[in-house]
């Protein structure tokens, strides 16, 4: 990552966030984080660990019943939702397109905050969805409809829309869930390569630990609502940290070439009740 | 790549502003008394106020072609932004029930025998209008106490209090005498006819700033199609663009039910063809939608008196009602259309 890619001014920051639901209002945290541009950060952890609670409060679309959400050195709260929206965009886990749009369509949505007249699209804007489009290889089927996409080129597409709507960070929900092994490093691949070369800062919540040890460069892993662990990828990729959050044995093994941490879960505990 | 610039956008609804206008430039011309389109304008231009024609063409016929413009433009404009609102292909401007509460308090009003006007207008509109209200505030407090608005939750509400009314609408035409009876079904048959300007002009001061408003709408409701969290997230209020657009175009319908009755299916079919021939751009289906569903019911207008006319050539015999029902023509046009529509996206 280059120093000029760094803007310090765009970092993400939870200071002592809580959050949860009418039942359970302090379900999560207190959370502490701080999303560095030119970073990828794994949210991690078993299912009801909180990660989507988490992922919901970084992009505005869940207030925090305590502490405090910034994006450089603006609280969450004072920012217009146009402004938020320039800096952080969000990918649910399933995003839902519109019945007739074609995949060219659904990225020019993605400019939304940057409109600048209530019916037309700038040059600006499509000079960001032709880029976003070219970066993720989905210029070719710009015309196509959305239905008539297969599952790895219609999360291109949404990926796509993200860019176009050029954030200083992008927070993803699971986007590996519904694809193959082939599409699931496909996606992680264009998402290092945009930290790597924009200097864009990645929140990715993935059930798949090998994943983030080969792409995340910090991990923070969740149980119960809670942070188990948080920092730089091998820190928290180690055995004892993940059996005590998952109940699960592993083994670890270091790629000789890459130096990423593979696991591989071994066996259920017998005696820990998830 | 289809984004949208200005002569994208000209090119569009400039076809659809075209149809319109030919339409109404038509529309003089057509009618039971054979008049032409050509002498029409002509005494028109020459202000001519005296003449049949000039009476015939613009004090009987122009009301009417602009109840219908009026009228099929905010049906079909509120069908489109309704089918976005609730994500539900079914849905039209009368699946919160406002036909059906509108159409129970014109028969109420139909049927407490005195019959009165106020500021030019009916009491049976009157009544239609306090209907569609009550079915609408009925509405609104179900989804403040659900907290789910725009989900299935209010479809349903909406479809059962329709029910309801429908109930309560054959309780009253049941005990209702012959003439009232007749009355109440050629109501609910949806007209056009004019009895004055006045309801024209009234129209038009309630709708003019819903079209504005709704028309508004066309870049947040592309982002509404996504899902609450993407548009959220980009900064579209969802929650203020569903309670502002279903109120406002609720109460739209609410005047267009009150004036000329339940007209059926404009506002279910019109923004389905449009969306088939233009694409789902909310920016270019709002107003085409308007102007589309204005120029389809000025033309279902035509045929409400050249049916009759043909049907009485066919049977060689001299027709009794020589002017349909407007609601009868969109149903016999627009289900078939529908159906073929339905096909056509299936296949």
């Amino acid at each position: 990552m280059s120093e000029a890619a760094y803007i310090p001014s765009s970092v993400l920051t939870l200071r002592g966030v809580r959050a949860g639901f009418a039942d359970r209002p302090d379900f999560l945290g207190p959370v502490d984080l701080v999303v560095k541009p030119g970073e990828f950060w794994g949210v991690l952890g078993p299912n009801g660990a909180g990660k989507s609670t988490l992922l919901r409060v970084m992009v505005g679309l869940l207030a925090p019943s305590a502490g405090e959400v910034r994006l450089a050195d603006r609280p969450w709260r004072s920012m217009s939702a146009r402004d938020r929206a320039r800096g952080v965009a969000f990918l649910p886990q399933q995003p839902s397109a519109p019945a007739f749009a074609t995949a060219g369509e659904v990225v020019l949505l993605g400019r939304h905050p940057h409109r600048r007249s209530l019916l037309f699209d700038s040059a600006e804007d499509l000079a960001a969805v032709q880029s976003a489009m070219q970066v993720t290889a989905t210029a070719s089927f710009a015309n196509r409809r959305m239905e008539t996409l297969s599952g790895g080129e219609a999360q291109r597409v949404h990926v796509a829309a993200a860019l176009a709507q050029q954030p200083r960070m992008l927070v993803l929900d699971e986007p590996t869930a519904a694809l193959d092994l082939y599409h699931q490093f496909a996606t992680f691949d264009l998402l290092r390569q945009q930290v790597r070369d924009t200097g864009l800062g990645v929140v990715a919540a993935t059930h798949d630990l090998n994943l983030a040890g080969r792409y995340c460069d910090r991990i923070l892993l969740l149980q119960d609502g809670r942070p188990a662990a948080c920092g730089l990828r091998d820190d928290v990729l180690r055995p004892a940290v993940l059996e005590a959050v998952y109940h699960v044995r592993f083994t670890t093994h270091v790629d000789a070439d890459s130096r990423h941490p593979w696991v591989l879960p071994v066996d259920r505990v017998p005696e820990a009740a998830p | 790549m289809r984004h949208l610039t200005a002569d994208r956008f000209v090119v569009a609804v400039g076809v659809c502003v075209a149809l319109l206008a030919l339409a109404v430039l038509i529309s003089p011309g057509i009618g039971s008394t054979p008049i032409s389109m050509v002498d029409a304008w002509r005494a028109w231009f020459a202000g001519d106020c005296d003449s049949v024609t000039y009476h015939i063409a613009f004090t009987l016929r122009m009301p009417r072609t602009l109840k219908a413009l009026i009228a099929g433009a905010t049906l079909a404009l509120c069908g489109a932004v309704f089918q976005t609102l609730f994500r539900n292909p079914l849905a039209t401007p009368y699946t919160l029930g406002i036909a059906s509460g509108g159409s129970l308090g014109a028969l109420i009003a139909m049927t407490a025998g005195r019959q009165a006007a106020l500021l030019g207008i009916s009491s049976v509109s009157w009544g239609a209008f306090a209907g569609s209200g009550a079915v609408l505030a009925a509405v609104w407090l179900m989804a403040r106490s659900s907290r789910r608005l725009g989900g299935n939750a209010l479809l349903l509400a909406g479809v059962t209090i329709g029910f309801f009314c429908s109930a309560l609408m054959m309780f009253v035409t049941h005990l209702a005498n012959v003439y009232e009876t007749y009355q109440i079904v050629r109501w609910m048959m949806g007209s056009v006819e004019s009895v004055g300007q006045v309801e024209v002009r009234a129209l038009l001061v309630v709708l003019a700033p819903a079209w504005f408003v709704l028309l508004a709408q066309g870049r947040a409701l592309n982002q509404y199609e996504l899902g609450d969290e993407i548009s959220v997230t980009r900064g579209v209020r969802t929650g203020l663009l569903q309670g502002l657009c279903l109120a406002v175009a609720s109460l739209a319908v609410a005047a267009v039910v009150s004036i000329c009755g339940p007209i059926g299916f404009v506002g279910l079919i019109v923004p389905h063809a449009v969306r088939l021939v233009l694409g789902g751009d909310h920016r270019i289906v709002l107003p085409a939608s308007a102007l589309a569903g204005a120029t389809f019911l000025i033309v279902c207008d035509w045929l409400t008196t050249l049916l009759p006319a043909w049907y009485g050539q066919l049977v060689s015999r001299e027709m009794s009602a020589a002017t349909l029902p407007i609601g009868v023509v969109t149903a016999m046009v627009g289900a078939p259309l529908f159906l073929w529509i339905l096909c056509s996206r299936l296949r």
